[in-house]
Parts: C-alpha cells; sequence; structure tokens
C-alpha cells in the first residue's frame, strides 16, 4: 500500500465521520514506518480542510463536523506517540482555548478548536467553565500566541475582560493575541474590552488566528 | 433582601397595562404599543440582588419582576423560571447556582446510549410532590396568586423541548446522535416530551390554563439542516403544543425561535396557530430577523414579536437601543394580529437599565396609536 492510498484513506475517513475506518488506517500508517506527523497532517488534517470547506459552503453542518473531528482525534490519538519519531513538524503556533468561567456551552469553542486545529494551529483546549488563574498560567506555560475566549452567556462576558486585564499583569500581554467570539460577542464589546479580535464563526476564526499570529511574529 | 421592600404595584398602572397588554389579542388598541424585551434575571441586578437569589428563591425573583415591570413600564406578566433547561431535574440532571452565572448542569441525567432506556417519565401526580421545576414554579405561582392574584398568568414553560432533550445528555452528543443515533435521539426527544406534557398537566390541574411557551434553539440554522431541524425541532414542537391543548393549556402560545433561523422560519408554519399566538424569531444569521419577513408569512396568524438585537441591548449605547425599537415599531405595527415590541431573547441580565428605558421611550414616542 503506498503512502498516498494510507492519506486519502485518512482523510476519507475524516471527511465521512467515520471514527472506527480512520483509527483502521491510522494504524496502517503506523505500521507502514511512514511520518505520523504527516499522517496526521496530510491525511486527517487534509480530511479536516476539506470539512471546513463544506462547512463554508454550507454543504456539512455542526454534527457531521463533530463526527469528523471525533474520527480524526481517534487517529490522532493512535498516532501521537509516534510523532517523537519524526524529523521536524512544528505546529503553526499555540492557542490556549476555553469557555470562560461560569458558562458551560462548548459547542462554540469546539467547533473553533477543530477548525483552528485543522489549520495546524497546536490548541490546548482547557475546556469550560474555566478561571482566569488557570487561563494565565497555561498562556505562561505553553508560551501561547493565541487566547482564544467564549461565551454564550451575557452575564460572563466580564470574565473575557478580566482575562486580558489579568494577562496585562502577569507580563504577558504583549506575547500573546486575544480572540473572542460567542452569540452575545460584538465587535463594539471586543474593542471596549481591548480584545484583538472577534468574528462571526469557527470559518472566520481559522483566518483571525492565522492573522494575528502574522501580526505577532512579525513585531 | 425580602418580597415586603417593594411598593405594592400601582393599581391604575396595572389597569392600564392589562389594557394594553390585551390589545394585539382583542383588537383593541390600547394607547401604546406593549413593550416586552422578555424581562427574567435582569430584575435581580436591577433591584440590587445576585442571580442565584433571583433562581432559588421564587418568591423573590416574582416580586422583584413585578416591579421591574411597573418600573419600567413593561407588561403586567409576572415572568419567572428557575432555569432555562425546564423539566430536566424531574428527569434526574442537577444544577449548580453560582452567585451571578444563570444556572449550570452540574450532572447530566444521563451518560450514554445505556442510560435512554432507564429514564423513568415521571406522571403528573409524581412531578407535582417531587418535581423540583415544578415545585419551583409552584412557590412563584403561589406566592403571586395569593399576593397579588390580577398579575397571575400561570406559563407552561413546555420551551424547546429538542434543546432540553439535548441537556440531558450533552449538546455535542445529542446533535451527533442526531446522525449517527437516531433513534436514540428520538427516545430521548420523546422521555423529555412526555415528562414536560405531564408537567403541563400538572399545572393545568393546579393553576387551570396557561400560557404555551415554546419554540426551538438547537434545532435552528447553525447548527442543523433543514430536515433535521424539521425532524427534531418543528415536529416535535407541534406535537408538544397540540399535547398542551388537549391538557387544558393555553390558548395562548408564545413560539420563541431563539437564535439563527435564516433558513428554517418557513417551517415552522407547520406549529399549531392558535386565535392567541404570538411568533417571534430571534436572528437571520447575527441580524435582528427582518419583522417585514415574519409579517408577511406569520402576520395573518399571529402577533408578531420583537425584534431589538439582545446584542446592542447590552453592549450598545441608549441612543443605538432607541434606534433600534424606533425603527422595528415602525415597522412592526403594520402587522394585521398585533405587535409585541422587544428584544431578540431574554433581557440580558446585566443589560443597562438605560437601555431598556430607550425601548420604553421610543414605543411611547412612535408606538402611540392614536399618532398613526
Amino acid at each position: 500500500m503506498t503512502e498516498k492510498e494510507i492519506l486519502k484513506g485518512l482523510s476519507d475517513s475524516v471527511v465521512s465521520g467515520d471514527d472506527s475506518q480512520c483509527k483502521i488506517w491510522a494504524q496502517k500508517a503506523i505500521d507502514s514506518g511512514m511520518s505520523a506527523y504527516r499522517a496526521i497532517m496530510e491525511g486527517c488534517g487534509a480530511g479536516m480542510a476539506v470539512c471546513s470547506d463544506r462547512y463554508e459552503k454550507g454543504e456539512m453542518y455542526v454534527p457531521e463536523i463533530l463526527m469528523s473531528a471525533r474520527a480524526m482525534y481517534g487517529a490522532i490519538d493512535l498516532l501521537k506517540p509516534h510523532i517523537e519519531k519524526d524529523a521536524g513538524g512544528e505546529a503553526e503556533g499555540t492557542c490556549v482555548i476555553c469557555v470562560v468561567e461560569g458558562d458551560v456551552h462548548d459547542i462554540g469553542k469546539n467547533l473553533v478548536r477543530i477548525m483552528v486545529g485543522a489549520s495546524g494551529v497546536n490548541m490546548v483546549d482547557l475546556g469550560r467553565d474555566v478561571t482566569i488563574e488557570e487561563i494565565v498560567k497555561k498562556a505562561k506555560e505553553t508560551k501561547a500566541e493565541l487566547v482564544s475566549l467564549s461565551t454564550l452567556m451575557t452575564t460572563t462576558m466580564p470574565g473575557m475582560k478580566k482575562t486580558i486585564e489579568q494577562l496585562q499583569s502577569a507580563g504577558i500581554r504583549d506575547k500573546v493575541k486575544v480572540m473572542i467570539g460567542g452569540a452575545p460577542i460584538t465587535q463594539q464589546f471586543a474593542d471596549k474590552i481591548g480584545a484583538d479580535a472577534t468574528g462571526p464563526d469557527a470559518r472566520e476564526a481559522v483566518r483571525i488566528a492565522e492573522r494575528l499570529i502574522k501580526q505577532l511574529r512579525s513585531k | 433582601m425580602e418580597t415586603t421592600d417593594f411598593p405594592d404595584p400601582g393599581k391604575e398602572w396595572k389597569e392600564n397595562a392589562t389594557k394594553r397588554f390585551a390589545g394585539p389579542f382583542i383588537g383593541k388598541d390600547f394607547d401604546r404599543v406593549n413593550v416586552d424585551p422578555v424581562l427574567l434575571a435582569h430584575a435581580a441586578p436591577y433591584c440590587g440582588f445576585t442571580l442565584k437569589e433571583f433562581y432559588t428563591q421564587p418568591k423573590l425573583g416574582a416580586r422583584a419582576v413585578i416591579w421591574a415591570h411597573e418600573a419600567y413600564d413593561l407588561i403586567p406578566v409576572v415572568h419567572w423560571w428557575p432555569t432555562i433547561h425546564v423539566w430536566s431535574q424531574e428527569l434526574g440532571t442537577e444544577f449548580e447556582w453560582r452567585t451571578n452565572s444563570d444556572p449550570m448542569v452540574k450532572k447530566r441525567a444521563i451518560k450514554g446510549p445505556e442510560d435512554v432506556e432507564r429514564l423513568e417519565v415521571p406522571d403528573a401526580a409524581e412531578i407535582k410532590k417531587t418535581g423540583k421545576t415544578f415545585l419551583a414554579f409552584k412557590e412563584c405561582f403561589d406566592y403571586v396568586a395569593k399576593n397579588y392574584p390580577d398579575w397571575l398568568v400561570p406559563l407552561y414553560y413546555g420551551f424547546q423541548i429538542e434543546t432540553n432533550a439535548a441537556e440531558l445528555l450533552g449538546s455535542e452528543d445529542f446533535l451527533v446522535w442526531t446522525y449517527k443515533e437516531k433513534d436514540l435521539a428520538h427516545k430521548l426527544i420523546r422521555k423529555a416530551l412526555d415528562t414536560s406534557l405531564n408537567a403541563c398537566q400538572a399545572i393545568v390541574e393546579t393553576y387551570g390554563g396557561a400560557l404555551i411557551v415554546t419554540g426551538a434553539a438547537l434545532a435552528g440554522t447553525d447548527l442543523l439542516p433543514n430536515d433535521k431541524i424539521k425532524e427534531f425541532g418543528v415536529d416535535y414542537c407541534r406535537e408538544l403544543v397540540k399535547g398542551a391543548l388537549r391538557r387544558g393549556a393555553g390558548p395562548q402560545v408564545w413560539y420563541h425561535l431563539c437564535g439563527n433561523h435564516a433558513k428554517d422560519w418557513e417551517l415552522w408554519e407547520e406549529v399549531p396557530f392558535t386565535p392567541f399566538t404570538v411568533f417571534q424569531v430571534g436572528y437571520k444569521g447575527r441580524q435582528p430577523f427582518p419583522l417585514t419577513d415574519l409579517i408577511k408569512k406569520y402576520g395573518r396568524k399571529a402577533t408578531i414579536m420583537g425584534n431589538v438585537d439582545t446584542k446592542v441591548v447590552h453592549s450598545g449605547t441608549s441612543k443605538e437601543v432607541y434606534e433600534m425599537q424606533r425603527d422595528q415599531i415602525l415597522v412592526g405595527l403594520d402587522n394585521p394580529n398585533g405587535f409585541i415590541s422587544g428584544c431578540a431573547c431574554e433581557l440580558p441580565a446585566n443589560a443597562p437599565s438605560a437601555n431598556i428605558t430607550a425601548m420604553v421611550r421610543a414605543a411611547n414616542d412612535v408606538g402611540r396609536f392614536n399618532k398613526r
């Protein structure tokens, strides 16, 4: 079996959201001795890019994206232990992502994690209902270039402002870009609290993340 | 803060507000358009206590809602609820109430497919005895009935049944089930629906006819395609309203389609429209759903409600809110079955008071019937 066939198998099973097939193809990649990083990026990642494109065109919906992501993560879990053996393969920056304290609605956050992650950014997902202290601590620890905050509730929006203030107090505000999102978030609010960007959905988040990382690196 | 810390409701205000509120339904305009931004938890910060107190102390919550509605000059109805996730406690969901957050799910009723079958739907008698959601509503309704009987409008929050079902499991897993485990998704909604309708029966048996509040949230354009929205949203919503009407609730029905319904909003013509139906659609994409479209499609069979952008009411200026409300009223007043001005969704708890005042001011400026 050629590497090309394995990559196609991985990509197709991600697109169809077939988690068991995706694991089978991941195992084939390992058994073939091909680069695990390549299998993730050019197999799973390529499949997720197809999903992202179809989602943008309205040809795929959120549950299908979630199914594809689950298939992809299943394969990545198998492939990850083999990455150390590979040469190269650096992620396009690190992003700490979470739903802020007091809110547990995480579908939007998960979509951003999936889409931005598929574009090559290392996503450190802290989950939901996350304290400001945890966010700042993890941003420092991972030397994150991006912090992505999400909320669906207006009552928890002030937590975003406080997080930005705490990043400032911790002395890392100039080393990290902050993007915020969620149904109640407006550009006006983002500007008001000093966030670097906001967008309407996960598709836009991919472009925003890329732009912010570029901005930070060009300083 | 205590329930006794508020002045008694003004009689004259109540009389006028009642006539104004009845206007769209009886075809008799009173003075101006109603303003109903769906003021619930906002009553807490407005009156100086916490969201936790609002949700966990029904009497205090109801009393503050009464005061806030009068103070802002809104409608004479007590909106109060213990949580948006109505009736899921009856199936085993546990909540956590924090000082200034909305209620959060602490423990889900089920963890996976194997748990669906074992979920037991309580009957109306059981719900009356032990249902946590029901007992919270009962405390509210009993308090209002005893102290402010002319304010009591019993509410049956049937609510967004697909969303309630999803809360039992977790929204993300539920969405995946709508594709991968359709039978299980249907079984779960069925259990949520049966529980909700039994709760409806419990309310009707205790308080008589009740306003049916329902709609959709997960079943919307942002998350699902139209065939799934019909299968998991519209069809169950229709069954919920028909079931509630059969149990003696209604005839008032309020449909609130929460969030973005750009692609599915026309599907909802399949739900029952009683002569006292209020219809509201939140958003078309990121913008408030255009009232002109709603009036064209639903205006002959429903009172249309909305539609100031809730994001602007929360984060915008009073001038922005005033202008948006003014523009919405000028369109909405042309609806043949009446119009209630309000936000695209529940008034954010921490919205500036000045912005609610701006909504009422716009209603007074351009929503007076004798000036048209």
